[in-house]
C-alpha cells in the first residue's frame, strides 16, 4: 500500500502479507468453484436454454420486440411518475415543513400527527390504498392522462417522499451552531452569561455585542 | 371498520408474524452489518474489496429483486426452504449493506487521535476497534442507524408480497382478494398494524438516543 489512509493499522510487513496472499487465493479458489456449482447446477434445470431467453437476447425471436416494447414503455412510465412525484413530494414536503415551524402549537398538532402517520407506514401499503381505495372513496382518476394506477401511484409515493422531504427541511432549517437559534429568543454571551434585560425584550440577533474581552453588553 | 373486527384475530396473527420477521432481520443485519463494516475497514486489501463489493451490491439493487433472486432463485440452485426463511434472508442482506455504511461513518467520525492513542498503548487492530473506536463510533450512529432499522420495518411489509404469508401485508391482500372485503377498511387495518410497530419504534429509539449520546 503506497499511501496510508486510515490511523486504525500499519502498512502489512511481509509476513502479514504473505498470510493474506495466501488467503485471498482459497478464497478465490472457493468462489470459481461456488460459481461452477451454480452454473451446473441451473444447466442441470435448463436454465439456459434459449426457450427461456430467446425473447429478451434474441432479435430473431417472435416475442422480442413485444418484450422490449413493454420494458421500454414500463421504464418510460417509471421515469415519468418518478418524474412527477419527486416535483410533487419536494413542493408539498416544503410547504409543510413551513407549515410546521411558523404556524402556532394548536395548528401544528394535525400536522404533526400526518408526518408521523404516513412516515410510519411501508410504501406499498400507502401506494396500494391510492391505487386501489381512491376510486372507493369517490376520487375517480381514469379520466387524467395515465390513467387510474398511474395516478394512484404518484400519489402513493407522494404522500410517503412528502413526509420524508418535510423532515429533511425542518431539519436543515434548525440553527446550525448552538448560538444562532438561542439568540433569537434569549440573548446570550458565548460564555454563557446572558445580556441585559433589554435584549430579551428587543429579541434581537444583533443587539449582543461584545464590549471588552471578558464582558458582554447590549 | 367492520371487516377488521370480524378478522381480528387474523390481524392478531399477521401482526404477530410481521413482528418475528422484523426481530429476527433485525438482529441479523446489524450483526451481519457490523461485520461488514469491520471488513471494509480491516488491514487486509481483500476484505476491503469484499466489503466494498458486498455494499455496492445491495445497495443498489431494489429490495424486491434480491427477495425476487432469494426466493426464485436459490431454490433453482437446489437449496429448499421456506418463502419465511428466503423473505427474512433478503431482508438480512439488503439491510445489512445500510447498517454496514452507517456504522462505518461512524467509525470515519471518531478523531484520529482516539485510534492512534489506542495503537500507542499497543492495541492491535481488533483491540482497537473494539475497546477504542467502536464503542464511540456506535453511539454516534445510533440516530441513522434507528433510520435504517425503521425504514428495514417497513420493508418488512415487501417480504410479505412476496409470499411469506400470514404477514400483515399479506393478510390484507387476502382479505382484499380472496374473500372480497373492501380495501379501505382492510387496509387502514393493516395500517395502523404496522403504526403499532413503528411509532413505538422512533419513540424508543429517542429514548436510547438520549441514554448513550456523546458530545462532542
Amino acid at each position: 500500500m503506497s499511501q496510508q489512509d486510515t490511523v486504525l493499522y500499519d502498512a502489512q510487513g511481509p509476513k502479514a502479507r504473505r498470510r493474506t496472499a495466501i488467503g485471498t487465493a482459497v478464497a478465490v479458489l472457493l468462489l470459481i468453484g461456488l460459481a461452477v456449482v451454480v452454473v451446473l447446477r441451473l444447466a442441470e434445470q435448463n436454465q439456459f436454454s434459449m426457450e427461456l431467453w430467446g425473447p429478451l437476447i434474441n432479435p430473431g425471436n417472435e416475442s422480442f420486440e413485444l418484450v422490449w416494447g413493454v420494458i421500454g414503455e414500463g421504464i418510460v412510465n417509471t421515469i415519468k411518475a418518478a418524474l412527477i412525484a419527486m416535483t410533487l413530494s419536494v413542493v408539498i414536503g416544503t410547504l409543510i415543513a413551513v407549515a410546521r415551524l411558523s404556524l402556532g402549537r394548536f395548528a401544528r398538532i394535525p400536522l404533526i400527527g400526518l408526518v408521523e402517520v404516513l412516515r410510519g407506514l411501508p410504501v406499498v401499503v400507502l401506494v396500494y390504498l391510492c391505487v386501489r381505495a381512491l376510486p372507493d372513496v369517490g376520487v375517480d382518476l381514469s379520466d387524467w392522462p395515465g390513467g387510474q394506477v398511474f395516478w394512484g401511484l404518484i400519489i402513493g409515493l407522494t404522500a410517503y417522499n412528502m413526509v420524508i422531504f418535510a423532515e429533511v427541511v425542518r431539519a436543515g432549517s434548525r440553527p446550525c451552531r448552538a448560538g444562532s437559534g438561542r439568540r433569537r429568543s434569549r440573548p446570550v454571551s458565548p460564555t454563557g452569561r446572558p445580556c441585559a434585560s433589554s435584549c430579551y425584550r428587543r429579541r434581537s440577533a444583533s443587539c449582543c455585542r461584545r464590549s471588552s474581552a471578558s464582558s458582554w453588553s447590549c | 371498520m367492520d371487516p377488521v373486527f370480524e378478522n381480528f384475530d387474523l390481524y392478531v396473527d399477521g401482526f404477530l408474524t410481521s413482528l418475528s420477521i422484523i426481530v429476527v432481520a433485525m438482529v441479523g443485519s446489524l450483526l451481519l452489518g457490523l461485520l461488514i463494516a469491520a471488513c471494509r475497514v480491516s488491514p487486509v486489501p481483500p476484505l476491503r474489496a469484499f466489503g466494498t463489493f458486498w455494499v455496492s451490491t445491495f445497495r443498489n439493487t431494489p429490495l424486491s429483486v434480491v427477495l425476487f433472486f432469494c426466493a426464485f432463485g436459490l431454490p433453482e440452485l437446489g437449496i429448499n426452504r421456506t418463502f419465511y426463511f428466503f423473505g427474512v434472508l433478503g431482508l438480512i442482506l439488503y439491510t445489512s449493506a445500510f447498517v454496514c455504511e452507517a456504522v462505518r461513518s461512524g467509525i470515519n467520525s471518531v478523531s484520529a487521535g482516539q485510534a492512534e492513542a489506542a495503537r500507542s498503548i499497543g492495541l492491535n487492530f481488533t483491540q482497537g476497534l473494539r475497546f477504542v473506536v467502536l464503542p464511540q463510533a456506535l453511539r454516534t450512529v445510533v440516530p441513522p442507524l434507528g433510520s435504517v432499522i425503521i425504514a428495514m420495518f417497513k420493508n418488512s411489509a415487501v417480504v410479505g408480497a412476496f409470499g411469506v404469508g400470514g404477514d400483515l401485508w399479506s393478510t390484507g391482500q387476502t382479505l382484499t382478494s380472496a374473500r372480497g372485503y373492501e380495501t379501505l377498511p382492510v387496509f387502514i387495518g393493516v395500517a395502523i398494524g404496522f403504526l403499532l410497530i413503528t411509532l413505538p419504534a422512533g419513540a424508543v429509539l429517542q429514548i436510547i438516543e438520549r441514554k448513550v449520546a456523546i458530545a462532542r
